[in-house]
């Protein structure tokens, strides 16, 4: 598959903005905002933890669209989209639950514990960490492909329960940063002034971080598809 | 440093480790697939040149048959053949 020169020039220039923005975004994250009263530097975690939820939760979305245009057409480039989709999404969710860790040490007292929200996201991570190893399971193409499409759309319901299992529950501790919530939160803070815009600038950048990591890796498994068939041919042909 | 400030490091690390490990994981394996596909273009050109000094040294010996022997093999030979039908000279 050959490129436009103006898709890699698109992409070559997300690339450096991605690059561009998260600069900034770590600047902002560090310098622009103060500590906060009551959770002093640890609160600086919030801005890539809910940055890095947004980028996976774009990603796994992103396999739900590809899923079902996989099912409709039949297309085996939706199958390439959603693979790499959930693969950045799952990097994501990763930095997610590390830097949630690594905030709840302070905050909670407590690197994990088995609150709502907590085991929401690990039934996500689990989900689609599952979605890769059964993939590589099959080794009919057809099927594989199917399969992954189904999973993808079916594997989104436990993004939405993680996302709305906060503001349904009245027994989690985890903060609820938009919206209405019926339970009383350890560690919520108010998000306005510096904050906001620090929060906005860091979900902004996530997003684009997101697009060109799907982007690339939609590339690099365009080119071992290639590649993987060029050597089939000279094979083939030994 | 801040009230904290340890587990601040501690995520932002953890988010630069993650983050830079699918990137440099991306890369690794772009790095080796473009070696992969190198590879496959020598093995397919070795072939290709192979088959051409096969089918050339195919040709040379059906040309020339090493055992062959003028007259006997059936080989056209231009000079005997000239000798057999040129007219006597009287």
């Amino acid at each position: 598959m050959a490129y436009s020169d103006r898709r890699t020039r698109i992409l070559t220039g997300l690339t450096y903005a991605a690059l561009a923005l998260f600069v900034v975004a770590m600047l902002m994250d560090f310098f622009y905002v103060g500590p906060e009263r009551q959770q002093g530097e640890a609160h600086r975690i919030f801005y890539v933890h809910l940055g890095s939820f947004l980028g996976s939760f774009l990603a796994f979305g992103t396999a739900v669209v590809a899923g079902i245009a996989y099912l409709r057409s039949r297309d085996h480039k939706w199958d390439t989209l959603g693979l790499s989709a959930v693969e950045i999404g799952l990097g994501f969710a990763t930095i997610t639950i590390v830097t949630g860790m690594a905030w709840a040490r302070p905050i909670w007292n407590t690197w994990w514990t088995w609150d709502p929200r907590l085991t929401s996201v690990a039934i996500m991570w689990l989900a689609y960490a599952a979605y890769m190893m059964l993939r590589t399971g099959i080794e009919d193409p057809e099927r594989r492909r199917r399969f992954a499409a189904v999973y993808g759309i079916v594997a989104f319901a436990s993004v939405l329960y993680t996302v709305i299992i906060i503001r349904v529950r009245p027994d989690t501790i985890h903060p609820v940063v938009a919206g209405p919530t019926q339970a009383d939160p350890e560690g919520a803070f108010e998000v306005s002034g510096r904050i906001r815009d620090t929060l906005f600038f860091n979900l902004f950048t996530f997003a684009v971080i997101t697009v060109v990591l799907v982007w690339h890796r939609i590339r690099l498994e365009n080119l071992s598809e290639r590649v993987a068939r060029r050597k089939m041919e000279v094979l083939a042909d030994l | 440093m801040g009230k904290y400030a340890e587990y601040a490091i501690l995520g932002y690390s953890a988010m630069a480790l993650i983050l830079g490990g699918m990137i440099a994981w991306m890369y690794l394996r772009y790095r080796a697939l473009r070696r992969e596909a190198a590879l496959v273009e020598q093995v397919a050109a070795e072939e290709a040149g192979d088959r051409v000094h096969a089918a050339v040294g195919a040709l040379e010996s059906d040309a020339q048959p090493e055992d062959a022997t003028p007259g006997v093999s059936g080989m056209a030979n231009p000079s005997t053949d000239r000798a057999r039908t040129a007219p006597r000279e009287t």
